[in-house]
């Protein structure tokens, strides 16, 4: 199955990512990335800590602005405007979130707002940002804590919920944008190892619906049964972009090799 | 000697003004100064070094000088420059001034309180930032703002005293005028000081409880309530 690993025409990729750059003062994080993800499509990204994983991420929805390079959401430029003489200056803030709202993301740490209920939590950005009635948000939060199995808790707080419960909101509430893209961030690294499987149950459902997914993740059995493609990167670059399949059976590249014998315990049968 | 009750019954119409004025001042300047120490503390955390250098520079001048300097600043100066000022604007300005130079570092220290990722959360749903501001981190800046602006409205309470020496007839003015008249510093200086007293520890209890009414704190207590109530 090397087709899925051929990156899509760019006429339909949702998302291409050209020579992508980031530096952190001299710290150069991100050298280079090429990228593109057609619809539907779901990538896991793995690697080793300090590899550019999350801040490739975090470029892809303008949290971080990247040094140098393009991100294209659906053929148009992320947060960057070419001037008439050809230099690139940062978009309008209004445009900027225009696209961000397009995009859903989970992050490592939840960041569910600490301050209000489970509900409030999920019907605030549909309410606010995208300026829905009250009613449909509010019905629309609640088929989405019942999608992830958290109805019975919609007046909980945050901090009266397990990880695993706090992740799963957190995902309620990134869709409640009805977004093109979800980007999860290391979603499973801050749970319990027993709470691991009830994220990656609502990640897996959320594929088979279709959505197309960036997945920074440690869980090598998640990327070796959704992934269409898993991208290996490495201080900073995208060292091997393979097939599941062809990645964790013969790694195309030595790093990834090493890297994988780390997880030997833990890798697919 | 003799605590001679009756200085302080038979002035007591006279000290009431004086601690309505201090009343009416400290609210106007309160009310102004958390407006004007907002507007500070967001210029010092933008991005624009042009909003950043003059909010530190204001800070600055007013936390490094004393607070009787400015008073007289603004009273004697500003009218040699042919801008003419009343006592009581005077004493409005320099308790706005003051107090907003103060609150403005708490409100910054506050708003740096609230965790990054609660911010990320924000953009990374499409809030702008003045959105992001409004229903994330004020909100939550709340529980870390209240404990310090109480110590910060005490003061400016008590550093009104000051505004007597401009003839604000605030509670330090009333009492000296008793005084002026009875030549009691016992009892009139006594009254002052009780009802300084009365007066903060009314805004203490106050603002405590506005304190318990923060959404974080509201969030914590129905979390204990939750784990209290919980079957183990």
């Amino acid at each position: 199955m090397d087709s899925a690993v051929n990156p899509p025409a760019s006429g339909s990729a949702i998302i291409r990512i050209n020579n992508l750059h980031k530096w952190f003062g001299r710290l150069h994080v991100l050298r280079g990335i090429n990228l593109e993800v057609a619809p539907g499509e779901k990538i896991c990204v793995v690697g080793p800590s300090g590899s550019g994983k999350s801040t490739l991420l975090r470029c892809l929805n303008f949290l971080e602005e990247p040094s140098d390079g393009t991100v294209f959401l659906d053929g148009r430029p992320m947060g960057f405007m070419t001037e008439p003489g050809g230099r690139r200056r940062r978009d309008s803030e209004t445009n900027i979130n225009r696209m961000r709202a397009r995009v859903g993301m989970v992050f490592q740490s939840f960041n569910l707002w600490t301050h209000m209920t489970v509900f409030r939590n999920v019907v605030e950005a549909p309410i606010y940002v995208r300026g829905l009635p009250r009613e449909k948000a509010h019905a629309l939060a609640e088929a989405l804590l019942r999608r992830v199995g958290l109805a019975d808790k919609m007046h909980a707080y945050p901090s009266q919920l397990s990880g695993g419960q706090q992740q799963r909101v957190a995902i309620a509430r990134a869709l409640a944008m009805e977004p093109e893209i979800m980007l999860f961030d290391e979603p499973t690294s801050a749970l319990d190892p027993e709470l691991v499987g009830e994220v990656l149950e609502v990640m897996r459902g959320l594929a088979r619906d279709g959505m197309t997914m960036l997945v920074v993740t440690h869980e090598m059995g998640f990327a070796a049964d959704v992934a269409d493609r898993i991208i290996f990167m490495d201080q900073g670059v995208i060292v091997e972009e393979s097939a599941p399949e062809t990645f964790f059976e013969r790694p195309k590249s030595e790093r990834a090799a090493q890297f994988l014998a780390k997880f030997s315990s833990r890798a697919p049968a | 000697m003799k605590f001679d009750i009756t200085v302080i019954t038979s002035n007591w119409p006279l000290l009431a003004r004086g601690l309505g004025v201090t009343i009416s001042f400290c609210s106007v300047s309160s009310v102004l100064g958390l407006c004007l120490g907002l507007v500070v503390a967001l210029a010092r955390l933008s991005r624009s070094a042009w909003l950043r250098g003059p909010a530190v520079g204001f800070v600055e001048i007013i936390r490094d000088t004393p607070f009787l300097v400015q008073t007289f600043v603004i009273f004697f100066v500003l009218p040699a420059f042919g801008v003419g000022i009343s006592a009581t604007t005077a004493g409005i300005i320099a308790l706005t001034l003051y107090g907003g130079a103060y609150f403005s570092e708490s409100i910054r220290g506050a708003i740096l309180s609230v965790p990054r990722g609660q911010i990320d959360a924000a953009r990374a749903a499409g809030m702008s930032h003045a959105l992001a501001m409004r229903r994330i981190v004020f909100p939550q800046m709340m529980a870390y703002l209240i404990p310090p602006l109480t110590n910060q409205l005490i003061g400016l309470i008590k550093d009104s005293s000051v505004l007597s020496i401009i003839t604000v007839p605030e509670l330090t003015m009333a009492t000296q005028t008793v005084l002026g008249t009875t030549f009691a510093p016992v009892e009139a200086f006594s009254a002052a000081a009780l009802l300084y007293w009365a007066l903060t520890a009314c805004l203490a209890a106050l603002m405590g409880r506005l304190e318990h009414h923060t959404p974080t704190q509201r969030a914590a207590r129905q979390t204990a309530a939750f784990l209290a109530a919980a079957d183990w």
